[in-house]
């Protein structure tokens, strides 16, 4: 008995220091921003640029199917449910609900998490390995400052722009379904959606998807940079990247929705 | 940039360890020399790339004093080091070039990042430095795609690209090849003719190097480095 109580304090003890140990990089990534002082910021700028291309652009295509696919669903999917109860001017509230305040954040952060969190995490262990990041130090390149804070800071933007980007192509997709399937009229579709939204869904959209962004991206990072020079801890820090990033952001996503949830009882 | 020079370093009863119940270094007392050439020899694991490490303020003596110019740098965070730092080239014993970036990208970043040259003079700076060996047609490709003797002249090369007072250089013609060993023998003294290096440090045993550029050998202890 005692020794299950010895894991489970193990267990929660490793939890506490990883976090802590994780808010310090996160801190100490942010610090090194003012340290750059006179340093040419192009090299910084450039990593930076890459980054968004590589999260953000690249991403583009799997993005637009899966957001087709996703808005024509829901559009088909409540049109037929709602179409039973004769309440079909409730779907702008079903679209609103289901795409841009749920979906839409939390299936390009899976997305992201799948494509770019594993690439980054595996880049900068692979750098580790291969004694890159040292390599940065002893020519006076600070890692967190040129490595590690252009790659969280690109991936809040890219995951920012490409939510923005998979909410008008889900509503649009699910409109262009519509209307070939079931004859769905553009002045009706938009009336309902220009009804269900509210300014507080622009700013909720916003803040959930840079801090989802933030979360990835702390996290692939710093797992990437706990690789300590071993080549088959590479991989092992890839899958914690993926499984704690997942982890974090749909309990992140859960917790926000909780909390509207609760705010609009109250 | 800016960058302080480099007029003498020192150890000082210094200690080093990674884990307090086994001491890497422990009461060092050693002077560099201006001007020499210094060979440090010992077995693998003996501490000389913790040593290295030292001295390029990548890590801090826990016991005694790291003297720069007099001025003990052991509590000088990492930026607060940067001014010594810059004064300083070093090369990896394998690896050190950076992966995702072409040759010439690798050079370029130690400039671009430090404000070395005005920028058009940047690329014939480092065109004409890769001459030297022979690398110039290989500038586009990256570190994976040329071959290890010509990532090895590259990474030794890069130490140079500031003309540091200070060079530090780990097994440099470990799988270089041989034709390449004269023309870094010859970057070497043209450095310390021409420019302002001051103190090279040098992991090796290779005797065809030592022969050809003379210098003290040193054997890295637990309890310094002994001529």
């Amino acid at each position: 008995m005692f020794q299950s109580i010895d894991q489970v304090g193990k267990f929660t003890l490793d939890i506490y220091r990883s976090f802590r140990d994780m808010l310090v990089f996160i801190y100490l990534s942010f610090r090194s921003a003012f340290n750059l002082g006179t340093r040419n910021l192009r090299p910084i700028f450039f990593t930076l640029l890459s980054q968004i291309y590589f999260t953000g652009f690249q991403a583009l295509p799997l993005i637009t199917f899966i957001a087709i696919a996703t808005g024509s669903i829901i559009v088909l999917q409540s049109t037929a449910q709602l179409s039973l109860l004769g309440s079909q001017e409730m779907m702008g509230n079903i679209l609103v609900v289901t795409v841009i305040r749920e979906l839409g954040p939390l299936l390009t952060a899976l997305i992201v998490i799948a494509r770019s969190g594993t690439a980054v995490a595996t880049e900068l262990g692979s750098m580790q390995v291969n004694k890159e990041i040292e390599a940065l130090r002893t020519m006076s390149i600070e890692p967190l400052g040129f490595v590690v804070l252009p790659r969280i800071l690109g991936g809040v933007i890219s995951l920012v722009c490409l939510a923005f980007y998979f909410n008008c192509i889900a509503l649009i997709g699910g409109f262009l379904v519509g209307n070939l399937v079931i004859d769905l009229s553009f002045s009706f579709y938009l009336e309902v959606l220009a009804q269900a939204l509210t300014p507080e869904d622009y700013s909720l959209n916003i803040i959930k998807n840079s801090l989802s962004g933030f979360i990835i991206f702390s996290i692939a990072t710093y797992q990437g940079m706990n690789v300590r020079g071993a080549p088959h801890e590479v991989p092992m820090a890839t899958t914690r990247a993926v499984v704690n990033s997942i982890m974090a952001v749909v309990a992140f996503n859960l917790s926000i929705t909780i909390y509207i949830f609760a705010r609009a009882l109250a | 940039m800016k960058r302080s020079n480099i007029e003498s370093i020192e150890l000082k009863k210094m200690g080093f360890f990674y884990d307090p119940e086994k001491k890497v270094f422990s009461d060092v007392n050693f002077k560099f020399n201006p001007g020499e050439i210094l060979y440090i020899q010992g077995p693998r694991g003996s501490g000389k790339n913790t040593l290295f490490k030292l001295l390029l303020g990548i890590l801090s003596p826990q016991e005694g004093e790291y003297l720069i110019n007099g001025t003990c740098v052991n509590d000088f965070s990492f930026s607060e080091f940067d001014r010594f730092r810059l004064n300083m080239g070093h090369s990896f014993d394998v690896g050190g070039l950076i992966n995702n970036q072409s040759l010439y990208e690798n050079f370029r970043l130690l400039l671009d990042y430090h404000d070395f040259l005005e920028p058009a003079e940047r690329f014939d700076y480092i065109v004409q430095m890769m001459e030297r060996f022979q690398l110039e047609n290989q500038k586009h490709l990256r570190p994976a795609f040329i071959s290890s003797s010509a990532r090895k002249a590259a990474c030794v090369l890069r130490a140079f690209s500031l003309k540091p007072e200070v060079v530090i250089l780990d097994n440099p013609t470990q799988g270089m090849s041989m034709e390449h060993i004269p023309n870094l023998v010859e970057l070497i003294k043209e450095h310390q003719d021409r420019y302002t290096l001051k103190y090279v440090i040098i992991s090796s045993d290779d005797v065809g190097l030592i022969n050809q550029l003379p210098g003290r050998i040193v054997n890295v202890t637990a309890t310094g480095l002994a001529n």
